[in-house]
């Protein structure tokens, strides 16, 4: 083994031990915090610092209006049965109406929900992708709680950058299979992808191949060590933001 | 060019003059005062407003300047809200658009203001779906706060159809 190789393994393990530790004391103040997030995404009125507010719509489908006083304009449907239709607020306004971001392409897509149809709720937690370092860290009221080292896109099918939140948890029927024991759903999509049978959405999952870790391995997902992505899924709520980096 | 910037520090003297004026003013309780119009102001320059960025409750009401010595109210579209919270801080980005002869030059100008500089934070009428919080300081309350936090994601069984 080589030595470059050998010192990605020990990274790796230190991460992943780091992770461990972290997220086990995410209701605690075990974990040291280190450092602040840098841009912390736009909260509504409503949150605290660090904090998201989410809004879950109360059937499986919801109507979006085109600004805080227009018309409904589209409907959005939740991701699969007995799944929440879900997004992240990241506005707004007296009248009445959320501005969110939706789960639906194109990336970014933001529409107005009818505070009527969505039940409000919020989070401390956020997540951020480094692809260009295979980081992924996570955030409780701003502040690292760990970083992971993750699988990324390779330069052909990068992850797409942006802000996105999570929109399902999925929890494969082979947990030895290649999206490990869980499977988060983005509101992300690759652009990059051809031939995808389906939605090409973006996740963030376990695997089975973690002798790649970190590293571009990806077809744009992110993947992580089975054993973080159990922990992720026991924590974090559907309409976590998750913030994909350039830098 | 000297004329371009006159236009300009004149407009955006306007705008904020116009901005000090309290929430409680209608547009037509402005009055030329604000205007730094007179005799010698640049004429026939055509000058307007572009981009009025507002995250979430906007509050800038619209401001005078000066075309042909005169002054002309520049109505802005914008959303009047009433109420302030702990994102009252947020800034107003105001680009100013001077357009002279077909030449567009377009005065960039970041005001550093507040809701509360400007006056606007204004206790709310509850209405019987609010709750409204009492604030640290008497005109700012927050509404709909959000308590509740989201309970981590139920997992359902099934094939992802991620890229992976």
């Amino acid at each position: 083994m080589n030595k470059p190789l050998i010192f990605a393994r020990i990274v790796t393990s230190l991460l992943a031990v780091t992770s461990l530790l972290a997220v086990s004391s995410c209701g605690g103040s075990g974990q040291k915090v280190t450092a602040t997030r840098s841009a912390p995404t736009s909260a509504p009125s409503g949150a605290g610092a660090g904090e998201s507010i989410i809004l879950t719509a109360r059937s499986s489908q919801a109507r979006v209006y085109s600004s805080v006083t227009g018309s409904a304009y589209k409907t959005v449907r939740a991701p699969r049965p007995g799944v929440p239709l879900t997004f992240l607020a990241i506005d707004t306004d007296d009248s009445g109406r959320w501005k969110a971001l939706l789960p639906t392409p194109p990336n970014g897509s933001t529409g107005w929900l009818d505070s009527k149809d969505v039940r409000v709720s919020k989070t401390p937690y956020m997540l951020e992708i480094r692809p260009r370092v295979r980081q992924l860290r996570l955030y409780k009221l701003n502040e690292i709680l760990t970083v992971y080292g993750v699988g990324v896109g390779t330069k052909a099918t990068p992850t797409p950058t942006g802000n996105y939140f999570i929109t399902q948890l999925v929890r494969p029927s082979n947990p030895g299979g290649p999206y490990g024991p869980f499977a988060f759903g983005l509101s992300a999509r690759s652009s990059k992808v051809k031939n995808w049978a389906g939605d090409p959405i973006v996740g963030i999952h376990g695997t089975n191949r973690p002798e790649l870790l970190p590293g571009a391995v990806s077809n744009g997902c992110i993947r992580m060590d089975n054993t973080v992505i159990t922990r992720l899924a026991k924590l974090l709520p559907l309409g976590t933001p998750v913030t994909i980096k350039a830098a | 060019m000297k004329r371009y910037l006159i236009t300009a520090l004149f407009a955006v003297t306007a705008v904020l003059g116009a901005l000090a004026v309290p929430a409680s003013a209608s547009p037509v309780a402005h009055t030329p005062k604000l205007v730094l119009c007179s005799e010698n102001a640049p004429t026939a320059e055509t000058v307007s407003t572009e981009g009025l960025h507002h995250i979430g409750h906007s509050l800038l009401r619209g401001w005078y300047v000066c075309v042909e010595g005169k002054p002309v109210w520049l109505k802005a579209s914008i959303e009047t809200k009433t109420w302030c919270n702990e994102r009252s801080n947020m800034k107003f980005e105001v680009k100013i658009l001077v357009v002279r002869n077909g030449d567009v030059v377009l005065k960039r100008e970041i005001l550093w203001k507040t809701k509360k500089d400007l006056g606007l934070c204004v206790t709310p009428s509850p209405t019987p779906t609010d709750t409204v919080t009492p604030s640290p300081t008497p005109t700012v309350t927050v509404t709909t706060p959000v308590n509740n936090p989201a309970p981590p994601a139920v997992a359902v069984p099934g094939q992802p159809s991620f890229t992976g």
